[in-house]
This record gives structure tokens, C-alpha cells and sequence, in this order.
């Protein structure tokens, strides 16, 4: 009996609440020698004195009682630190409070459709196992009880013989007999008489019933008889069967699901070794740590809202997750605790799962079998701990992913790539650096599509990104001109981006491996650049670049890239480095930790980007074949809305064409003089583009010059005399050669016409 | 045939409830040995009441008994 009051100079309890106290304090002055009263109890002054008086305040306040002894007379105002009494409670306030922890009156697994059909559907499924388990083996149960019955009858006779004639009580009238007790003896057997009287009466009347019975289904029909027969022999076995050995077998065995208690949980908090909560628990065992509702089943398992003792952050028991899982001795892949965003921070929100993440099955992906996406609305591609789906918006985004080599980069990648596919409107430009093939299952959409890391793959991957620069340059472009009516917000919008003739549909950039480009010798810092450029401005102009890297440290990734990146997947890593690389500085530190998962959790990635906190979520699994199904579905959607382009239609890259090899742009970037000789111009293009314009200086001098006629006829340009002189010096002459304004006027002209095409 | 036999329990079970329930209303009957002719204070069988328990009373109430001393 702690909660008794605690004695002083030896005086006995007594009751605070006596009445003796209470009418003679009023009188005296509050002030006093302390113990020597009766009541020198260790009393709460506050609440002796609510109970004392209710209206001289002053003379009960604390200064009054190290006043001076000969009155309560005070001088100046008195300022608490603390205000008295209750705090004011607004009754309009505590409902808003309690509104905040209402419970649901729909459970949560009713509230979403999906949910709900797959709760019902798991718990038909289970039942429809059950039931044909069972059935199955009903002949065997049936034999089970025929073989049961004749111990059953033979149980059931003696049993019947021995309640009627009262036979149990019989070794004690014997030993009654033995000890010559006849009074015992006598009484006994008074008992047993009339015991066995009414037992006759009830057992005659059962063997009647059932001879009636009988007699009657010698009447009844064969089925009947049957029937009757067999209902009799299944009586009998049942009343057969050993003790041990039941009749009908388990079709699951129980499954062993310890149930989450607070005390596990405490105890668990209790052992990772933070001071504050040991304190807390020390201090207090029952409310150290408190319980904001009781414990739950919330999906397939438990869930715990705690606060914290005072001091305590969520981060730090989420660093401790492996000590808390095994506080709470369950798998590691099964603890997950969660910071509340809109609470303070030492509350916690613990969900503790019946299975290992990794191991949980995983609902059907909806977007498997049918549908399609619109790139402007979140799409599902992942489930979070409780199987909830997390959606994912792969518009006015860059993505990042990061993880160590064979925890699902590449899978994932793809995954956000055939969610990029699945809405027709839709470019893609794929770039397997790793060269195996990956996304070979998505070639048949691609607008262009590559996978390798030789020269030539990177020369590709040059020219189509040099496309996407010229086609940021051109969105830009269109996007400033368009009219305030249809552009409001100067970005990309759905109504935009299904306008075929504005050519603004989204473009996915998806780069696996991308350490590859930004490490090349001789194009990395052009990668760099483009790809920072995207980064950068290509997400409102409906540009998608998505990368993922092993480590993206400053020369994998550029920091000008994983610095802007809007969304962040970071599966496994090894070291703090990458984590917050990835996840972006300090998340590390605050508890957003992709090192804690293991080397089976594959596909487990923190998803950081959308939504206010990270989020652990596993991906969906799709496998090269699945991947394949539904590329083919996306081309079909494609061919319906006829967007199918580039790689996808067979096309040839446009290397020779693109604008690697700008014949006008080239010419104005060499000639500078109003007026130049053909053979002049020939020999600045060869200086300057050796590879493409070196044979042309092979030729003979006034072939030169016809292979420059040539090449500019398409555009309509002609050659004629100009008047020049050489380039070391001499004397000036008239020879064919070009006119700058001409090469400008062209250059402008196509450049116009060109407004609306697509960019390589 | 089948028609008799159910006429013929139904008839037996309302005689019966008709039986119970005059049991229950009046427990008491006349004496068959004195009453007929007016009572006799020398009846054994009733005392010189003229009145005795129905045997469907004396039925109930023996078993009652057989049921107390028997479950005792």
C-alpha cells in the first residue's frame, strides 16, 4: 500500500478528508509550526486547500506560508509561475481534441473497395480450402467411425448399466460392509435405492423410446433405414474414439501469432538501451510509455500508437529497429516503426507484421492484365509495410535510384518504365548502359532504344540526346508562345500533352547504369550537361529523366542531377554515403536509413518525394516475360492512338540526319564574311568535322566545290560567282562560292517550318 | 390407414392435455369408494373428505418424489 500517506515525526495517519481539520483551519491562520497539527500529513497543498476555502485566496498561496508568522498581510502582486487551479478547458476545444483521435467507424479494411474485396476473397479462399480439405477425406473419417462404433456400443451399454443400477458407488457401500458401519451402510443404500428407482424409470423409458423407434423404421423406406443406420454407427463411434486421437484431421495448422501487448511492447522499448526510456520505465512501469489507443489489428497485423517519454524521438528507436525486433523477438522484416508527420515527434506509430515483408504475398498489380495510365495522375507501383498501395506521379519529376548490384535497380527501372508506356501518349527513350538486355522487353514502344556501352551505343545515345536538348530548346519555345488561356502555369498540362500537333507529350528518359555516360573519356561532360539540363527545366516541360547507379557519388551522378531530382527509390546500400545520396543530406541522420534493410529485401526501397515522409515500400515484382505481355499491350494501346514512333516502328536512328551533322548550322558557324569561295568553305567544314566532311576535301579542287552545290541544292540554296581572295592572302578573285545571308535565310526558313516536328 | 393412426394420436394428445390441464385446476377428485352416495366419516380411503387426489395428480407427485430422491 504505497499510496498510503507517508507519516511524519511518528505521527499516526490519518485521514486528510477528516472533518476536524477542516472546520478548525479557517480559523487559525494557515501559517504554523508544520507537524505540529494533527494532520501533518504530506498533503498536496492545492488540493487541502480547494477543500478549505473557497474564497480568501491570497491567504493561501504559497508566499502566504513563508510570510511572517503574525498574519497574512501581503504587499504587491503575487505572480505565480504556474496559473492555479485547473487549466480552463473550453468544452468546444476538448471535442475538437477528441475528434482528432476518433476511431473509424468503418474499419479501414472496409473502407477501400480493393481492400475490403481482398480481405473477403482471402477469407473465402481460406474457408473453400477448408471445406475441400475436409471433404476429401470424409470417406476416411467415415471408416474412422465404423471402425470406432462397436467400442462405442459396447461404451455406451456399459455405461448405461452402470448409471442405472448406480454401480460407481459400490466399492464404498462394500467398504462400508468391511468396516461394519451399518448406519453408513444403511444410508448408502437408502441412496442407491432411490437412485436406482428413478434411473430405471429414465432408462426403461430411453429403451421403449428407442424400440418404438426401431419398429418404426421397419416401415420406412431402404434410404431412411440407411440413413438411420448410419446416423446410429457415426453416434457410436464418436462415443468410440480414444482419447488421443481425434476424428477429423486440421487442414492448417494454427498458425503461431503472438499477439501484441503493451507489455511486449514496453518491455521491447525497455531493452534498446536509451536512457530516457529506461527512466521513464523505472519512474513509472505502467504509464512511462503511454498508449494512444489500444493496440490493433490494422492489415495483416498489429498496430501500436505510443508516445514517447519526454525527450525521445521516433529516430532514435528507428535507428534501433534490429534491438527492437528483437525486444519484441519477431524478424527484423516484420518491425517497422513509423514517425506520425502531423503529431510531434516523439510519437510513434509501430506496426508490427505477421509476416517478413520480403516474404508477405503482395496484391496483384491492377495495371497487370488491363488498363492504362495516365502519366498526369499517380499510378500504384509499389505497397507499402501493410500492403496499401503507394502511388507514384511520373510527371514534372526526375527520378533517381540508387542501390548496391542485384537488389531490383534494373527491375524497378523497368517497372517505372512500362508505367511510363502504359499511357499512349507517351516517348521513350531507353538506355541500358549495362548492356544485357533489360529493357529489351520494352523495345517494341521505344522511341529509341539502345542497350550497350560501345562506342557506337554511345554515339547513338549522343545523338538522341542532343535531340532532346533541341526539343527542351523547342518546348520552351512553344510553351512561351502558347496563350495565357491554354497555358496558365507556363508547364505542361494533360490537355497539352495530348495535343499531337504541339508536340508536347511526355518524354521518359530511363538510363540504367547511368555512371556509364557521366564517367565516358571523351562525351561525359555533354552527357552531364544535357542530362543536368533535363533535370532541371525538362519536368515542367513534361521531360521525365529517370537514372538509376550504384553509388551515386559526384562522378557517377553529378550533383548537379541527384541535387534536383524531385524523386528518390534507394533500395539496398551499404554505407551512410550512399543513403544520403540518394535519400538527399542528412537523412541518415534522421532515421531514413536504406542500410537497414537486408540482402533479401529486394525490391524494398525507401521512397522518398512524394508525400510529406519517406516511405519504405516494395516494388512490384515483374518478371522479363510479364514485362514483355505488357509492353505488348502498351503497343497495342499505341498503335490504337497511333503515338507508335522511332526504334519502335523499325526506324533508323537518325544520326546522319541529326543534328550531329548540320550542313546550314555548320556552314554559319564557319563562314563569317558576307561572301565565300565553295573551296574555302569546304576546307573550314573539314577542320571543322574531320569524320564527315574530311572526304569531301579529298576531292579535287573544283569538285569541291560541286560537292558543296550539291549538298546545299536541298535547301535551296545556290552556288554562284563571289568575288574573295585567299585565305593566306593574294589576289582576289571571282570564283564559286556561297552567299552568308542565303545559308542564314535558309537556316531561318526551316527552322520556322520545322516548329512542329519532333525534335531528333 | 395413416390418416386413423394420426386422428387417433391427435385425439390421445388432446385428452391428455385436457387431462393435465383439470389436473392442474383441480387436483381434487371425488372418492370412488364413499363419495357416490354422499360421504362417509368412515372412508378409509379419504378420511371423510369424499375428496381424493386425481390419480394423474398422485402420478405427478410420485414422481416428483422418485425425481428428488433419486437426483438427491
Amino acid at each position: 500500500m504505497t499510496d498510503f500517506p507517508t507519516t511524519t515525526n511518528g505521527h499516526p495517519p490519518t485521514d486528510p478528508t477528516a472533518p476536524l481539520e477542516l472546520t478548525v483551519l479557517p480559523v487559525r491562520p494557515p501559517v504554523g509550526p508544520d507537524g505540529d497539527g494533527p494532520g501533518a500529513d504530506v498533503v498536496p497543498i492545492t488540493t487541502a486547500r480547494d477543500r478549505r476555502h473557497p474564497y480568501p485566496p491570497t491567504m493561501t498561496t504559497p508566499t502566504a506560508l513563508t510570510g511572517p508568522a503574525d498574519g497574512p498581510v501581503l504587499e504587491g502582486d503575487i505572480i505565480r509561475v504556474d496559473a492555479p487551479g485547473e487549466p480552463e478547458r473550453d468544452w468546444l476545444a476538448d471535442l475538437a481534441e477528441k475528434a482528432k483521435t476518433r476511431r473509424r467507424i468503418v474499419p479501414l479494411w472496409l473502407r477501400s473497395r480493393n481492400e475490403a474485396i481482398a480481405t473477403l476473397k482471402w477469407v473465402s479462399a481460406h474457408y473453400a480450402y477448408v471445406a475441400s480439405y475436409q471433404i476429401t477425406r470424409s470417406p476416411l473419417y467415415a471408416g474412422r467411425l465404423l471402425a470406432r462404433s462397436p467400442r462405442g456400443l459396447v461404451r455406451l451399454v456399459g455405461g448405461m448399466v452402470r448409471w442405472t443400477f448406480d454401480l460407481e458407488g459400490e466399492p464404498v457401500r462394500r467398504a462400508a460392509v468391511e468396516k461394519t458401519d451399518p448406519e453408513q451402510y444403511l444410508k448408502l443404500s437408502r441412496q442407491r435405492d432411490a437412485r436406482v428407482r428413478l434411473r430405471v424409470w429414465v432408462s426403461g423409458i430411453a429403451l421403449v423410446t428407442l424400440l418404438i423407434a426401431s419398429l418404426l423404421m421397419t416401415a420406412a423406406p431402404t434410404a431412411a433405414q440407411w440413413a438411420a443406420l448410419a446416423l446410429a454407427l457415426a453416434a457410436l463411434g464418436i462415443l468410440g474414439r480414444p482419447a488421443d486421437k481425434p476424428l477429423i484431421d486440421r487442414a492448417v495448422l494454427p498458425t503461431v501469432r503472438e499477439k501484441l501487448t503493451s507489455d511486449i511492447v514496453v518491455r521491447a522499448l525497455g531493452a534498446l538501451g536509451i536512457a530516457a526510456i529506461n527512466q521513464a520505465i523505472a519512474k513509472d512501469p505502467r504509464d512511462g510509455i503511454k498508449f494512444v489507443n489500444p493496440i490493433h489489428r490494422d492489415g495483416p497485423g498489429w498496430r501500436a500508437d505510443i508516445d514517447l517519454p519526454y525527450g525521445v524521438t521516433v529516430a532514435e528507436v528507428m535507428e534501433k529497429r534490429d534491438k527492437l525486433a528483437s525486444g519484441l523477438r519477431r524478424p527484423l522484416g516484420c518491425v517497422w516503426p513509423e514517425v506520425v508527420p502531423e503529431e510531434h515527434t516523439g510519437r510513434m506509430l509501430l506496426w508490427v507484421g505477421d509476416q517478413d515483408m520480403n516474404k508477405a504475398k503482395q496484391p496483384a498489380w491492377p495495371l497487370l492484365r488491363s488498363g492504362q495510365v495516365d502519366l498526369f495522375t499517380p499510378t500504384a507501383f509499389a505497397t507499402d509495410q501493410r500492403g496499401r498501395w503507394s502511388a507514384l506521379t511520373l510527371m514534372f519529376v526526375s527520378v533517381v535510384i540508387g542501390s548496391i548490384p542485384r537488389m531490383g535497380k534494373t527491375f524497378l527501372l523497368r517497372l517505372l518504365a512500362l508505367i511510363f508506356a502504359m499511357d499512349p501518349r507517351s516517348a521513350l527513350y531507353l538506355f541500358d548502359l549495362k548492356g544485357t538486355g533489360d529493357l529489351s522487353p520494352l523495345e517494341c514502344v521505344a522511341h529509341r532504344y539502345r542497350a550497350g556501352e560501345e562506342d557506337e551505343d554511345i554515339t547513338y545515345a549522343l545523338a538522341a540526346m542532343r535531340g532532346l536538348k533541341d526539343e527542351l530548346r523547342r518546348r520552351a519555345k512553344v510553351i512561351r508562345d502558347l496563350p495565357k488561356d491554354i497555358c496558365p502555369e507556363n508547364k505542361v498540362t494533360p490537355a497539352l500533352a495530348g495535343n499531337k500537333s504541339l508536340g508536347l507529350h511526355p518524354i521518359g528518359i530511363f538510363v540504367d547504369e547511368c555512371q556509364v555516360w557521366f564517367e565516358h573519356p571523351k562525351h561525359g561532360e555533354e552527357f552531364e550537361a544535357i542530362c543536368t539540363d533535363l533535370v532541371k527545366r525538362g519536368p515542367a516541360l513534361g521531360m521525365v529523366l529517370v537514372v538509376a547507379t550504384q553509388r551515386p557519388d559526384a562522378k557517377s551522378l553529378p550533383t548537379g542531377i541527384s541535387a534536383n531530382a524531385v524523386i528518390r527509390l534507394c533500395l539496398k546500400v551499404m554505407g551512410h554515403t550512399e543513403n544520403d545520396m540518394v535519400l538527399g543530406t542528412s537523412a541518415h541522420k534522421n532515421g531514413i536509413r536504406a542500410t537497414m534493410f537486408s540482402f533479401t529485401d529486394k525490391g524494398i526501397c525507401y521512397f522518398a518525394g512524394e508525400g510529406d515522409n519517406p516511405k519504405i515500400v516494395r516494388s512490384v515484382y515483374i518478371d522479363a516475360p510479364t514485362a514483355e505481355k505488357i509492353a505488348l499491350r502498351a503497343r497495342a494501346l499505341r498503335q490504337q492512338a497511333g503515338t507508335l514512333s522511332g526504334h519502335a516502328l523499325g526506324e533508323a536512328p537518325s544520326v546522319e540526319t541529326g543534328p550531329a551533322f548540320n550542313l546550314l548550322a555548320d556552314i554559319a558557324a564557319v563562314v563569317h564574311e558576307p561572301k565565300c569561295w565553295s573551296e574555302t568553305v569546304v576546307a573550314r567544314l573539314a577542320e571543322l568535322r574531320p569524320e564527315v566532311y574530311g572526304p569531301w576535301m579529298e576531292l579535287e579542287g573544283d569538285a569541291r566545290a560541286g560537292q558543296l552545290t550539291t549538298a546545299l541544292k536541298p535547301y535551296g540554296i545556290r552556288t554562284g560567282q563571289v568575288w574573295g581572295t585567299p585565305e593566306g592572302g593574294g589576289k582576289g578573285a571571282n570564283r564559286r562560292g556561297i552567299v552568308r545571308d542565303d545559308i542564314t535565310t535558309a537556316i531561318t526558313e526551316r527552322d520556322g517550318k520545322k516548329g512542329s516536328g519532333t525534335g531528333a | 390407414m395413416a390418416s386413423a393412426i394420426i386422428l387417433l394420436v391427435l385425439c390421445l394428445l388432446i385428452v391428455t392435455l385436457c387431462y393435465i390441464a383439470r389436473c392442474l385446476i383441480s387436483p381434487w377428485g371425488i372418492c370412488r369408494r364413499c363419495a357416490p352416495g354422499g360421504k362417509n366419516r368412515t372412508c378409509r380411503a379419504c378420511s371423510g373428505t369424499g375428496m381424493r387426489p386425481r390419480i394423474g395428480w398422485q402420478l405427478y407427485t410420485h414422481f416428483r418424489r422418485l425425481h428428488r430422491d433419486g437426483t438427491r
